[in-house]
């Protein structure tokens, strides 16, 4: 589990240059997350879904949101991909945003193995930055 | 897999809780499920939403819901700030968890955190009778539903 994380990180890191260089970068990203937190199940036979945790993005002050995706590797893709009103990109008060839950989840794969990266930017940010990362799960291959 | 403290300690065996030198940190409250049918010649698990309990310290690293001991559903946490103690409760999933149809199954709740080397049995549910298939062929047939 622990070597399926090392490699999950690994491939996160080497896909998503932005955060290598946030750490390298003496100017952090203004934009950082809560934790996300994911699962996959199985609906039918042959049909799974990805399911998400709610979770909260948090902003720099007087910053607004740019755009978040979330991802699933190692080599799945962008699940979903967000964007914001233009003129009026949220949040209008305070400094965090909570996307509402997609209503039927994610379709995946059964039996494949996926982790869930939140990546996101905020006004503040020249570049997208990774903002969280599931361990790796798996997606049940039978129906009981 | 081992059952949670918890389990056996609320039955006949305090004294045997009591002196356990490795009783889980993780612990559960119930979980209550019931079987829907979905479609023609499938069915579907609906949990009803739960709270892992998370000993104090420690942090939630994994948690399956199974049935008839076959996972269903297998969520992770955030692998930098996975959920800290007292507790978690996980959002519902859109749909609910397939199975077959016509038969019972025993719906489980097994996790671990930090604390706990492997899974526990944190909850389990009596049998739950699921609603005859409307293809009664289909439970011999784990193929491609039409």
């Amino acid at each position: 589990m622990n070597m399926l994380r090392c490699v999950s990180a690994t491939l996160l890191l080497s896909l998503s240059p932005p955060l290598l260089a946030s750490e390298a970068s003496p100017t952090a990203p203004e934009i950082y997350v809560s934790p996300i937190h994911a699962g996959c199940y199985i609906v039918a036979p042959n049909q799974c879904r990805i399911h998400v945790d709610p979770f909260t993005i948090n902003l720099a002050v007087g910053k607004k949101l740019v755009y978040f995706k979330l991802v699933a590797g190692p080599s799945f893709g962008v699940l979903y991909d967000f964007r914001p009103d233009l003129s009026n990109p949220p949040p209008s008060s305070g400094s965090t945003y909570t996307p509402s839950l997609v209503t039927q989840d994610f379709a995946a794969t059964c039996g494949n193995s996926y982790y869930v990266s939140l990546q996101g930017q905020d006004t503040g940010d020249p570049n997208g930055y990774n903002l969280g990362v599931t361990g790796t799960f798996t997606c049940p291959s039978v129906v009981p | 897999m081992r059952y949670r403290a918890s389990i056996w300690c609320g039955t006949a065996a305090l004294l045997v809780c009591g002196i356990a030198n490795a009783a889980p940190a993780i612990y559960a409250s119930p979980i209550h499920a019931g079987c829907k049918a979905y479609r023609a010649r499938t069915c579907q698990i609906v949990a009803e939403p739960f709270t892992i309990n998370i000993a104090a310290g420690k942090q939630l690293a994994q948690f399956q819901i199974q049935v008839d001991g076959k996972v269903v559903y297998d969520w992770r946490p955030d692998a930098s700030n996975p959920p800290a103690a007292p507790s978690y409760a996980p959002s519902r999933v859109a749909l609910g968890f397939g199975i077959k149809c016509s038969i019972s199954h025993t719906v489980s709740l097994v996790g671990r955190d930090t604390g706990d080397s492997s899974l526990y049995m944190l909850g389990s549910t009596a049998p739950v009778a699921c609603p005859a298939a409307f293809d009664p062929d289909w439970i011999f047939d784990d193929g491609f539903e039409p």
